[in-house]
């Protein structure tokens, strides 16, 4: 074997691995948009939730109007936001006035005696659990898929070939309507 | 009443064996049924050999009648041990019985056997917990592994079947190579980077969507949170119909019980999981017929 074929081997061998990574890389990056596709339709959930509960609340604590401005602002906020980090902040300040609703509720016997409270509350926290797993699976993605991309040899041409690292959804402040539902 | 301690019993059994006089006068029967069979043996033999066969048989004989016995009581010393450490619990032990056969992986093997069964916990309605055994082959090629099984029944079927089981790298680069399928169905690929990673998924052909509603995402955080948690040998799940079965690759010892609680609670918020899904589709609140699932 020439020296020449030597090297054709070689890049050929090479050529190969970039081949089976560059696929691997895709079906990351296709999963982490897959696990934020499920994040977002949990997120639409909680925004759909937001006007029933309101609608329940302002029947029996109607003087809470701000409270409930604020929670309309709130929603649109998060809703005009794009991407997992410009979501971030607004659905975890979402999170937040959400939690303070139903601890407001919480201080109406008959409202939290009523049916339709307590049904909702409970599609609510149902919600916020799927809200919080959807986030922890999808961070998760992000961390495998960031960890390969950053890592050697294919950082080499990851770059290259438009793989960018994925932002993560962070929620530190967002799970107090969680901790005000009990869970 | 205090936790039952094996090491107690154990004890406790061999003493009674060392008491017991049927156990030497069995000791003493092998003694005499060896010196038979040495004579027998050295008859053909030089007279100065004779002696010699009828004391080596006799040797052999008690040796093999105190084996038997004490091999006994440590079967005693086990069942003992399971049963009070089980009524300690509320639960049920029972020695033996047949192995369920009523899911994919059940069902596997060449032959099957089963022991130790615990009926009674209150991880699921009718719950049985039992060490199940696959063999596969015969003779020198016998392999045999053990299972600890964890069955129980759904109030309805929520899928017709679902099966998730762990990865093996070399078995699935086999399958691949060779169009050999292990699992029975198609399999399912999940949103989960990690749970892809951990587990195989798969049910009937044309089943994925079924799957997929079903394995919510905070039902695959409970599949994460189980196998970060499980340090031991390798995890399997299955429904098949109205059945439910959670298998782990270990064999059950007397002297580590606790892993079966440590088990139980690993295996809980699954199992909790798996019987509200049945129990929500089947039982509606309104009493209006239940959500749609196959």
């Amino acid at each position: 074997m020439t020296p020449l074929q030597i090297v054709l081997v070689l890049l050929a061998c090479v050529g190969l691995l970039v081949a089976l990574s560059y696929n691997h890389l895709v079906r990351l990056r296709n999963k982490v948009e897959e696990a934020w596709r499920d994040v977002d339709i949990q997120l639409q959930r909680r925004h759909d939730l937001i006007p029933r509960l309101v609608e329940v609340v302002k029947g029996y604590a109607a003087h809470e109007s701000d409270l409930f401005e604020e929670l309309a602002r709130l929603r649109g906020k998060a809703e005009e936001a794009n991407g997992a980090a410009a979501k971030s902040a607004p659905e975890a300040e979402l999170a937040g006035a959400l939690g303070k609703t139903i601890a407001v509720a919480e201080g109406y016997p008959a409202l939290r005696a009523s049916e339709n409270y307590l049904a909702l509350q409970k599609e609510i926290a149902s919600t916020e659990d799927e809200i919080a797993a959807s986030r922890y699976l999808y961070n998760g993605n992000v961390r495998i898929y960031n960890t390969r991309i950053q890592s050697f040899p294919v950082s080499a041409y990851a770059d290259v070939f438009g793989f960018e690292p994925a932002e993560f959804f962070q929620a530190d402040k967002g799970d107090r309507a969680s901790a005000v539902l009990g869970d | 009443m205090p936790e039952p301690e094996y090491r107690e019993v154990k004890a406790e059994e061999e003493r009674r064996l060392l008491r017991d006089f049927g156990y030497w006068d069995l000791v003493a029967f092998g003694a005499l049924v060896g010196a038979g069979l040495g004579f027998l043996h050295g008859l053909g033999e030089e007279p100065s050999l004779r002696a010699a066969n009828v004391f080596a048989g006799m040797g052999a004989g008690a040796l093999c009648a105190f084996i038997a016995g004490w091999a006994r009581a440590q079967l005693r010393a086990r069942e003992r041990f399971f049963t009070r450490w089980a009524a300690k619990r509320g639960w049920t032990y029972t020695p033996a019985g047949q192995p369920f056969e009523d899911t994919p992986f059940l069902l596997s093997g060449d032959r099957r056997r089963a022991s130790d069964f615990f009926s009674g916990l209150p991880i699921a309605p009718g719950a049985v917990l039992y060490q199940h055994k696959r063999i596969v082959g015969s003779g020198k090629s016998e392999q045999v592994s053990n299972y600890l099984v964890l069955h129980f029944g759904l109030d309805r079927v929520l899928i017709p079947l679902l099966q998730i089981w762990p990865h093996r790298r070399v078995a699935d680069l086999g399958g691949k190579l060779f169009a050999h399928q292990e699992m029975t169905g198609e399999q399912v690929e999940l949103e989960s980077i990690e749970l892809m990673q951990q587990f195989r998924i798969s049910g009937l052909a044309g089943g994925g969507a079924e799957i997929r509603k079903l394995l919510t995402p905070s039902a695959i955080v409970k599949l994460l949170d189980f196998r970060r948690a499980f340090r031991g040998g390798r995890a399997y799940f299955e429904t098949d119909g109205k059945v439910a079965a959670f298998l782990v690759e270990m064999k059950l010892s007397p002297s580590n019980p606790r892993q079966i609680d440590e088990l139980l609670a690993l295996w809980q918020p699954i199992a909790d999981w798996l019987t509200e899904e049945a129990r929500v589709a089947s039982v509606p609140a309104d009493g209006s017929g239940g959500r749609e699932l196959p």
